[in-house]
């Protein structure tokens, strides 16, 4: 049974995320989607740990991701638009990277790197975005000795999977809010909160929203709210973004 | 005295303060601040050693100059030193002793000899034994001063072999006090660092400098945090030397080297080794022998959080998981995440933070709704609560078409974006975005003060 048979017969579905790697991140990152583990294919290179990973109730399949061919077979250039690399060597994950990317130019790429060093080479094989692990849980670290309580409580709302979201809305041009100030929107109405905007032509740098800051909400803008998902889905509805 | 502070850095953070927050600028204040810090370094006793000894450089006041002894207190620093230099020697005074009987038996034959062969000699310089001994002692320590010389071919070639020994004793003698440093460096060095440590309580501890260990530390040392590391690779201490921390090879899981680590007086042990057991290990131990002291685990298989936790960590962190987490939630909001996270780092003056309603505060017994967060260019996210009561007082209170969120977290209870009746009882938790200055002003008005 050639792979592409082998795929096509056990995920008769096109899943939109593809995670390389079944280690403990890859199971992170697919354990996250939850509801929407349907859209999640995870590759491995160990039939046991494909197992694994299909007990956990994820669809899994055991590939050799140096084939240009099986990388297409699984819908990468086509219907895939998020792929994670978490294969526990740095070498593979630069492979992968470097053959998605040769072949989905608009393809997101999220990586992870672990070895110094690494980021760059990755970084250049064309990823999105280098997560490294040492960087981020030391930045946990020293942020849980300096203000403990600020980080358990971000690590149960924001950072979990708990209903409440970090979230991005885009400002597009037929919005009713268009051309008006970040101080002149009401969200009175939603039990939501607005940090701020991100005007990706200035800098790609948060503009606090209270900073006294006068800036006209422009095409393109970012604005960037926390609240419970309905809250979130009901502004972006009655405002039309 | 310039050289210890910068008077306009205490200035200009101060007038930007002041106008960020839109309060006329008080120079007093900062002033005052000067003028402290210019007072603590002027009653550092080495600072008033250094006065002492430069007051004879003025002349008219010939008193002054019985301060020049000042000058030798400030050797006292190395007393210590010292100290360490004679346990050496005790260490070796077997070999000491050995070397010693054969010099006294060399230079009693070479005296000998020389009085023998000397004393009748024409020309002679030698008179009595004494003059025989000093030229023993100086040909033999191969100083050779050469104000008395053998006349005699006998003499000379006493004083040849005496030259030949002399080397070799001189030899002999270095190689001794060498070895005997080489062999106690390590432990002179470790000697040291448990002194530092006894000197300095409140460090932390951090077992395992791999690539975690060495990300914590900088972090650490950038907070000014005095940091211990123990790993048990060679090479990793090396390194963490040359980075300027105290570092000692040996293993973390033994009660003895913990305990003269002083961990009973540490601040925190941070458990990041690569191996799981380990860390449960330590983390164990650490809390048997300090109750009270702050322990982060890592947990290099997510599993295991929760028997660190079980074993006394009062954080336990999963590397591997939380990379994991962060990049599922990354690619779903690339600019948010961009953006939050940027907030969090250091370099970001708009920042988070969590303040403790302690008692004096007048904000307790307040609705929420009755802070003025906009005056003060804050947004309040939430607050956290540490009963539930609260929750219960809201339904009676508050009729809201907008739905209440409450979140349970491992002893509180997280409030997100509560409603305006929503009452601040004592140590609740507000947890506020803003300038970092605009939350230290807010501190201020309503007397929330850190760790009180």
């Amino acid at each position: 049974m050639t792979i592409e048979a082998n795929t096509k017969a056990e995920h008769s579905q096109k899943q939109s995320i593809v995670i390389f790697g079944g280690g403990q991140q890859g199971m992170a990152i697919a354990k996250w989607f939850g509801e929407r583990s349907d859209e999640v294919l995870i590759v491995t290179t160990n039939p046991i740990e494909k197992n694994e990973v299909e007990q956990e109730g994820f669809n899994a399949t055991v590939m050799e991701y140096c084939l240009d061919e099986n990388l297409q077979a699984i819908g990468i250039g086509q219907w895939v638009n998020t792929i994670f690399c978490m294969f526990s060597e740095d070498a593979q994950n630069v492979f992968v990277t470097l053959s998605a990317r040769a072949l989905a130019p608009n393809l997101r790429i999220l990586c992870i790197a672990d070895t110094n060093g690494s980021g760059q080479k990755l970084m250049a094989a064309g990823a999105t975005k280098v997560i490294d692990p040492y960087e981020i849980t030391g930045n946990r670290i020293s942020e849980l000795i300096r203000r403990p309580l600020m980080v358990e409580t971000l690590e149960h709302t924001i950072l979990s999977k708990a209903n409440l979201d970090l979230s991005e809305i885009k400002f597009e041009s037929e919005s009713s809010i268009r051309g008006k100030c970040l101080n002149e929107i009401n969200l009175d109405r939603y039990n939501l909160i607005l940090l701020g905007i991100v005007d990706q032509e200035m800098s790609e740098k948060l503009m606090f929203n209270t900073a006294g800051l006068d800036h006209q909400l422009d095409v393109n803008d970012y604005l960037v709210v926390i609240g419970p998902f309905e809250d979130i889905q009901l502004f972006r509805e009655e405002m039309n973004l | 005295m310039w050289v210890y502070s910068d008077m306009h850095s205490s200035v200009i953070e101060h007038f930007e303060q002041a106008e960020f927050v839109d309060q006329p600028f008080r120079p007093g204040k900062a002033l005052k601040e000067i003028v402290f810090k210019k007072w603590e370094y002027m009653t550092q006793p080495m600072a008033i050693i250094h006065l002492l000894a430069i007051l004879p450089t003025y002349r008219p006041i010939r008193l002054f100059r019985i301060f020049l002894i000042f000058r030798l207190f400030k050797l006292l620093r190395y007393t210590n030193s010292l100290k360490q230099f004679t346990n050496v020697l005790t260490e070796k005074r077997f070999e000491l002793f050995t070397l010693g009987i054969f010099i006294s038996f060399v230079i009693f034959a070479a005296t000998a000899a020389i009085y023998i062969f000397e004393v009748d000699a024409k020309k002679t310089q030698i008179h009595t034994l004494y003059d025989d001994f000093y030229w023993s002692v100086v040909t033999l320590s191969t100083v050779g001063y050469g104000d008395i010389t053998p006349q005699t071919s006998q003499g000379r070639a006493v004083a040849m072999m005496l030259i030949v020994v002399g080397i070799g004793v001189i030899a002999f003698f270095t190689s001794i006090i060498v070895s005997a440093f080489t062999e106690k460096l390590p432990e002179i060095n470790k000697q040291r660092v448990f002194n530092e440590l006894e000197h300095h309580p409140q460090h932390s501890i951090l077992c395992g400098y791999g690539r975690l260990g060495q990300n914590v530390a900088e972090h650490l040392k950038n907070d000014n945090e005095r940091v211990m590391m123990i790993d048990n690779n060679d090479d990793q201490i090396a390194l963490a030397k040359q980075r300027g921390f105290l570092a000692l090879r040996g293993d973390a899981e033994s009660n003895e080297l913990l305990e003269s680590l002083n961990i009973k007086q540490a601040k925190r042990i941070l458990c990041l080794t690569d191996n799981d057991v380990s860390n449960v290990y330590i983390t164990l131990s650490s809390r048997q022998l300090n109750p009270d002291i702050e322990i982060i685990a890592k947990a290099n298989s997510a599993q295991n959080k929760i028997k660190l936790t079980r074993a006394g960590a009062n954080h336990a962190i999963a590397p591997y998981e939380t990379a994991g987490l962060i990049a599922a939630q990354y690619a779903g909001q690339p600019v948010a995440f961009e953006a939050f996270f940027g907030l969090l780092t250091d370099d970001d003056p708009i920042t988070v933070d969590a303040m403790r309603l302690h008692e004096g505060s007048d904000l307790i017994g307040q609705q929420s709704g009755a802070i003025d967060f906009d005056a003060h260019k804050l947004i309040l996210f939430g607050v956290a609560t540490e009963t539930e009561h609260n929750i219960d007082s809201l339904d009676s209170l508050h009729n809201s078409d907008i739905s209440q969120a409450s979140y349970q977290m491992e002893k509180a209870h997280f409030h997100f974006n509560p409603v305006s009746s929503f009452p601040l009882l004592k140590n609740d938790v507000l947890i506020v975005f803003g300038h970092k200055y605009s939350i230290a002003k807010f501190r201020e008005n309503h007397g929330l003060f850190k760790n009180r």
